[in-house]
């Protein structure tokens, strides 16, 4: 019985060890392969170790790529940044209303927000194209932020969750002669903490992959997102420099771990949470 | 008399403050959800029964939508999106029941460790993982040469007809499998151990655990899982733009793929507008027959 056991556990920790390899070695190639050469991530043989390249692939990035990193990750950090926050917060206050009023036409108005949460994103892509061409926001953050503050997902998500906040805190807090509006802020923000940063996290996820709509609205280097200018890479060179795209995309992907890093806890239950109520 | 007046007024904006309360809180998500939201899915509507002259939209009736019918390029992006559809969701969700359960193991060694590795894919953005694996799954690129290492000759991951979704559904599931895990662990560790503890007392091995306790526990959250891969899979739009641009001869050209050829690079809005209707009908009814088949789940 014991041996049974003991076998048991070598298989559990190989068959793990084998995911664990496969999820983590392309991102571990992606680092070390930014310091090669074409020869060598195109070699007969992997090359598990980092090479020599890694300066000259960098000159190569800020010289001749045609995209500015740096400037790519501030435009991804601000939009997805302000986006976050407005379409939180809106979503927020939505949701609140939903779950604790009763007024006129809120029946009407949740089940027109249920349909249109039916029809997928791609459906606005060209009028919403047209609007922003219209009055001249191309190649601009609003171009991005203002379609991305309506997150139905989130009302969706806070009206579930302020159903189960109790009306006994909100009669308290009248009691104490709190309006609404500094009641909310003041009792109901603070005690919603696990699906405000929840709502949060999976939002700035999105903001900061999402390609398609910033890559139709965004045609100016300087004004590109992460995700667009990396599209650009194997585009805009007639013999790539495969390390150079590599090491874009490396350094492209560093915000986000130290993100992940500083907000572990709440990263992991984040994506957790989001689903599991 | 002029205190009673104002007595009156404060009262009456008192109660018209509290019965305009709501609508303050719903104004900013409203306001935004009409403009950016309902009317350019509307205004969509109008351009998709029309021709895209001159800056605007000319009617033209059923025009684009009559196209459809024969364009055999949007059917095959079509049954490309099922074929990796019916046969990625499904492998990624294996995985990812499999891999949550191991995980979730008391007698797993360094979890914390190994659940960070199974989570990091997810920290990859989409178009940085996807021209990874476009170097990985290139002729002579890392995966080849791995195969190369045990006697596999070269497979043409990119540039054969077949090969190029096999592909794509590589690097999605390598890149989604963890963003499943992550759920259904959330979901494993609300199931109570005292059910297990009962199961173990009542003579139910690990095998009759697993499919008598774990896989009925984690149902809706999988139905739910189920779902939204079903409608992310149909929407596919990065990793065959970054990895094969849809080719060879449109062999993993998608909907959204197609779509944005049509409408950005070819500039027809009438008929990518009318394909976006096309495409969000077919995504309702898939997600009404999913919700039918499997009873609901989390979501109902």
């Amino acid at each position: 019985m014991k041996r049974r056991a003991r076998i048991s556990d070598i298989v559990l920790h190989v068959v793990v060890i084998i995911g664990f390899v496969v999820s983590i070695y392309p991102v571990y190639w992606m680092f070390v392969a930014s310091s090669q050469s074409n020869q060598q991530i195109f070699g007969l043989k992997p090359d598990l170790l980092p090479g020599v390249s890694l300066m000259a692939n960098y000159h190569d990035l800020m010289t001749n790529s045609g995209i500015n990193i740096y400037q790519s990750i501030a435009n991804s950090v601000i939009i997805s940044l302000v986006s976050t926050v407005l379409a939180v917060l809106f979503a927020t206050m939505a949701g609140f209303a939903f779950a604790k009023y009763r007024f006129r036409l809120s029946r009407t108005m949740f089940q027109v927000i249920l349909i249109a949460i039916m029809i997928p994103p791609q459906v606005t892509l060209i009028p919403l194209f047209v609007m922003v061409s219209k009055v001249g926001m191309d190649n601009t953050y609003w171009a991005i932020i203002l379609p991305a503050m309506v997150s139905i997902f989130g009302v969706f998500l806070m009206r579930q969750s302020f159903l189960s906040f109790p009306d006994e805190l909100l009669d308290a807090g009248r009691i104490d002669g709190l309006n609404d509006f500094a009641m909310f802020w003041r009792i109901v923000l603070p005690l919603s903490r696990p699906a405000l940063s929840a709502l949060a996290i999976i939002t700035f996820l999105g903001s900061w992959t999402n390609l398609l709509w910033p890559l139709v609205v965004l045609n100016n280097s300087s004004s590109y997102t992460i995700p667009v200018a990396l599209s650009t890479l194997t585009n805009t060179q007639t013999q790539p420099n495969y390390g150079m795209i590599l090491l874009a995309a490396s350094i492209a992907t560093v915000p986000m771990l130290l993100l992940f890093l500083a907000l572990r806890r709440n990263f992991v239950s984040g994506i957790m949470g989001g689903y599991n109520r | 008399m002029s205190t009673l007046v104002t007595r009156r007024r404060g009262a009456l904006w008192r109660g018209m403050g509290r019965y305009s309360t709501p609508y303050l809180f719903l104004a900013p998500f409203v306001i935004a959800f009409l403009v950016f939201l309902l009317f350019p899915i509307i205004y969509a509507l109008l351009i998709s029964f029309s021709h895209w002259k001159n800056g605007g939209p000319q009617w033209a009736g059923l025009f684009q939508y009559a196209n459809i019918f024969s364009d055999s390029i949007f059917w095959q992006s079509l049954v490309n999106a099922l074929v990796i559809l019916i046969i990625q969701v499904p492998v990624m969700l294996i995985l990812a029941v499999i891999a949550a359960a191991l995980l979730n193991s008391p007698r797993l060694r360094f979890k914390s460790l190994f659940q960070l590795g199974f989570f990091l894919p997810i920290l990859i953005d989409n178009v940085a993982y996807s021209l990874t694996f476009s170097f990985i799954l290139a002729n002579n690129g890392l995966l080849n040469q791995l195969l190369g290492m045990i006697g596999i000759a070269p497979i043409p991951w990119l540039n054969s007809m077949f090969w190029s979704k096999v592909a794509v559904m590589i690097a999605m599931t390598w890149h989604w499998t963890g963003y499943n895990v992550v759920i259904l662990l959330g979901g494993l560790q609300n199931v109570p151990p005292e059910i297990y503890e009962a199961a173990r007392v009542d003579g139910a091995g690990p095998i009759r655990q697993w499919f008598s306790i774990t896989i009925p526990m984690l149902r809706p959250l999988l139905v739910l899982e189920f779902i939204l891969s079903t409608i992310g899979t149909l929407q596919l739009f990065t990793e065959p733009y970054i990895l094969t641009a849809g080719g060879p001869d449109n062999s993993s050209l998608t909907p959204v793929l197609y779509l944005y050829q049509v409408g950005f690079q070819q500039f027809h809005f009438g008929y990518a507008s009318a394909l976006a209707y096309i495409l969000a009908v077919i995504i309702a009814i898939f997600s009404f027959v999913q919700l039918r088949l499997t009873g609901g789940g989390a979501i109902a």
